[in-house]
């Protein structure tokens, strides 16, 4: 087993029977019984997303036991870190982690290979930073970024994902048709992408 | 996957839907037939994944800035307080332009006493009221003694003139409401003379 996975007593309690893929299991099976978020949206999400993490990871790693061995860390986190995460961005948070443990796993297969080394050490680049180990730094272009959109802009961001309202309720709440918050949201986003990506150039 | 079909989705993925598809999809918010195919796209595309990283990196750190937790409330609270109080100001122009627009379109009234009889008084009789002159004339016969005024008519006017002095606060008023006085005197002074001329 990877040395990067989560340590061996948090392990036996997701521990999996040999055969068994997680796209049959239930979260609850996944987390362990007594392991559950109290919060059952956590639960939710993570049933909602397994497949599709499990097809994102298959294409980053290729191997079924290693998409495995990621998913199992993800679980683990996920107890361990994921009160601290904003009901909006769970999903997101979970597809974030996935990447940074298949980059990790794929650094840790690299290493026994000096040509697939070098690929590794590209990687760490595209490597994300987990939970609230962002930088002082980073924080402050994204505040930047934020209050440089338009206002109304800026509104239905902080609705959206600092109040977690759906956009058919922004939409309510503000009197807009539901394709206007819906563009707004996405313009903002692009816009705000934009921005950090020429202060990271 | 063959090269022809790699482009295709590669194409496709990198169009600004699949961007945009990807923020639905980890909000929670792609559902039915677009969930699905975003899905399958998305199990077929290794770029699509790395667009749908890259978002969810963006909207975890947005997740992350610490706002006011009232401050979308608070403010759409005083936009609709700012609506309410602009919607009541309009209001109160609006009523105040139509209660002077008919203030102003009413036929000015003369100034005279007959405004302060109260309207059972003024039902009665309509010479006692027609001009304040006639009025003033009247008032000055009972205040003479002529026996041609009948009683109801000196009770009516002791309670005109009652009420004329009891209101008058403005000294200008006061002299204006007595003239009747001078009247009085003069047709006083007018009889006496009539007397004297016939005597």
């Amino acid at each position: 087993m990877s040395r990067f996975l989560a340590p061996k007593h948090q392990r036996k309690r997701a521990r999996l029977k040999p055969g068994d893929h997680l796209d049959n299991l239930s979260a609850s099976d996944a987390l362990g019984p007594t392991n559950v978020p109290s919060d059952p949206s956590w639960q939710e999400i993570f049933e909602n997303a397994l497949p599709v993490l499990r097809g994102f990871l298959h294409n980053r790693l290729g191997q079924e036991s290693d998409v495995d061995d990621c998913l199992q860390t993800v679980s683990v986190k996920m107890i361990e870190k994921g009160s601290g995460v904003a009901p909006a961005a769970r999903r997101a948070w979970l597809f974030r982690v996935a990447a940074n443990e298949s980059a990790r796993l794929w650094r840790s297969r690299a290493a026994s290979k000096k040509a697939l080394q070098r690929y590794a050490s590209d990687e760490t680049d595209i490597e994300f930073p987990e939970n609230s180990l962002t930088s002082d730094e980073t924080n402050q272009q994204i505040i930047t970024a934020l209050n440089s959109l338009p206002p109304a802009w800026q509104r239905v961001v902080r609705m959206r994902i600092h109040e977690n309202l759906t956009f058919q309720q922004i939409a309510d709440q503000l009197d807009i048709p539901l394709g206007t918050a819906l563009t707004q949201m996405r313009r903002a986003l692009e816009q705000m992408k934009q921005e950090l990506d020429s202060d990271a150039i | 996957m063959s090269g022809k079909q790699k482009n295709t989705a590669m194409e496709t993925s990198s169009s600004p839907d699949w961007s945009h598809q990807c923020t639905l999809y980890l909000l929670g918010e792609l559902a039915g037939q677009s969930l699905t195919s975003f899905e399958q796209q998305l199990a077929s595309s290794p770029e699509l994944g790395e667009m749908l990283i890259a978002q969810a990196a963006l909207i975890e750190e947005v997740s992350k800035i610490k706002i006011e937790p009232s401050t979308t409330r608070a403010t759409m609270s005083g936009y609709r307080w700012k609506a309410i109080a602009t919607m009541a100001s309009l209001a109160a122009c609006v009523a105040g332009a139509l209660l002077s627009v008919q203030f102003h379109g009413q036929p000015a009234k003369p100034q005279s006493q007959v405004e302060q009889i109260p309207s059972e008084i003024q039902s009665g009789p309509r010479e006692v009221v027609d001009t304040s002159e006639s009025e003033s004339l009247l008032i000055a016969k009972v205040w003479v003694g002529d026996s041609g005024v009948a009683a109801t008519e000196t009770e009516i006017f002791d309670t005109v003139i009652e009420d004329a002095l009891f209101e008058i606060e403005d000294e200008s008023e006061a002299e204006s409401a007595i003239s009747w006085m001078t009247v009085a005197v003069a047709a006083e002074n007018a009889l006496l003379d009539g007397e004297s001329n016939d005597g």
